[in-house]
C-alpha cells in the first residue's frame, strides 16, 4: 500500500522547519538556558530522524514535543545520574539542577514587558508558572503542553485554570490594571 | 461580596446555559478547546450575561498579555538547526 503519511512524502529537514522555532522555545522553557536548548532541540532531531519510520504522521507537534521531553529526562540522568530518582519529575530534577542559575520566575518576569505580568507570573508555583508559559506564552494546546511536560492534558487544564483564576484575582487588587478589573 | 441576588442570577438559564456550567467552561472555551456544539452554547451565554462577559475579558486581557510575552529565539540558533536537520536529511540520502 502506497505511503500516504506527508512526513515521508518530504525530506526531513523540510518535515521539521515549521516545527524548530516552537521546539526551541519549549525547550528553553525546560532548561531556561539559551544554549542547553539549542543542545536539546538538536538532540531531539536526531532522536526523531532516527525514529521517523515508526511515527504515524498525525500530530507531529505533539510528537515532536514527547521526543524533546524524553530528551531532556535523559540528558539530565546522563548529566547528573542521581538526580532523577524513582517518581521524581524532570521539572524537580531541572529546578536543582539549574539551582545557581536563575529561577524560572525570575527568568520568565525579568523581561515582562507589562510591570503587572511579573507580578502576577511571581506568584505562581512552579508548576502552575509551566503550563501557563507553555500555554499562555508559547501558544501550545493543551494537548501539546501534555507531550511536552509528560502529564495528561486534563492536569494542564487543571493547572493552567488555576493558575489563571489566581492571577485574575491577583489582578483584582492592582490600581495600574484598567484592563482587568 | 455577593448578594443572594447575585447568587440567584448565576442559576438563570441566560443565552442557553447557566453562569455555574459557563464559569466551568469558559478558560477552555477561550483556549479553543471547546467542541463547537458547547463553544456555541458559551458563546450565546457571554453575550447574553454581563457578568461572564466580563470574566471572559479579563481572561481574554490576561491571556494576550501573556502572548506578548513569548521571545523569539536567539539570533541564528533557529538557522543553525535548520542546516543539522538538512544534514541528517542528506546525510540519509547518501546512505
Amino acid at each position: 500500500m502506497a505511503d500516504e503519511t506527508p512526513h515521508r512524502a518530504m525530506p526531513f529537514d523540510e518535515f521539521v522547519a515549521p516545527h524548530l522555532s516552537m521546539l526551541l522555545r519549549v525547550a528553553r522553557s525546560l532548561t531556561r538556558n539559551a544554549h542547553d536548548a539549542e543542545d536539546l532541540v538538536q538532540d531531539t532531531l536526531v532522536r526523531a530522524f532516527r525514529a521517523q519510520a515508526s511515527f504515524d504522521g498525525r500530530h507531529p507537534r505533539a510528537w515532536l514535543l514527547t521526543i524533546l521531553r524524553n530528551t531532556h529526562i535523559n540528558r539530565n540522568r546522563r548529566q547528573r545520574p542521581g538526580l532523577l530518582a524513582n517518581g521524581d519529575d524532570v521539572t524537580g530534577a531541572a529546578d536543582r539542577r539549574n539551582a545557581a542559575s536563575p529561577s524560572a520566575e525570575d527568568a520568565a518576569t525579568a523581561n515582562a514587558r507589562e510591570p503587572w505580568v511579573a507580578d502576577v507570573l511571581g506568584q505562581l508555583s512552579q508548576r502552575h508558572m509551566e503550563v501557563v508559559q507553555l500555554v499562555d506564552v508559547e501558544g501550545l494546546s493543551y494537548d501539546e503542553a501534555a507531550a511536552a511536560l509528560g502529564i495528561p492534558a486534563g492536569t494542564v487544564m487543571s493547572r493552567l485554570h488555576r493558575a489563571r483564576a489566581r492571577m485574575r484575582s491577583r489582578l483584582a487588587h492592582r490600581q495600574d490594571v484598567r484592563s482587568v478589573r | 461580596m455577593m448578594k443572594p441576588s447575585d447568587v440567584f442570577d448565576m442559576f438563570r438559564r441566560k443565552g442557553g446555559a447557566r453562569c455555574v456550567e459557563v464559569g466551568r467552561q469558559i478558560q477552555t472555551y477561550l483556549d479553543g478547546e471547546l467542541d463547537e456544539a458547547a463553544a456555541a452554547k458559551v458563546s450565546s451565554h457571554l453575550a447574553a450575561c454581563r457578568r461572564c462577559g466580563l470574566s471572559a475579558h479579563d481572561y481574554r486581557t490576561l491571556k494576550s498579555a501573556l502572548a506578548d510575552e513569548s521571545v523569539p529565539p536567539p539570533a541564528g540558533s533557529l538557522e543553525r538547526l535548520q542546516v543539522f536537520a538538512a544534514e541528517l536529511a542528506a546525510a540519509d540520502g547518501r546512505r
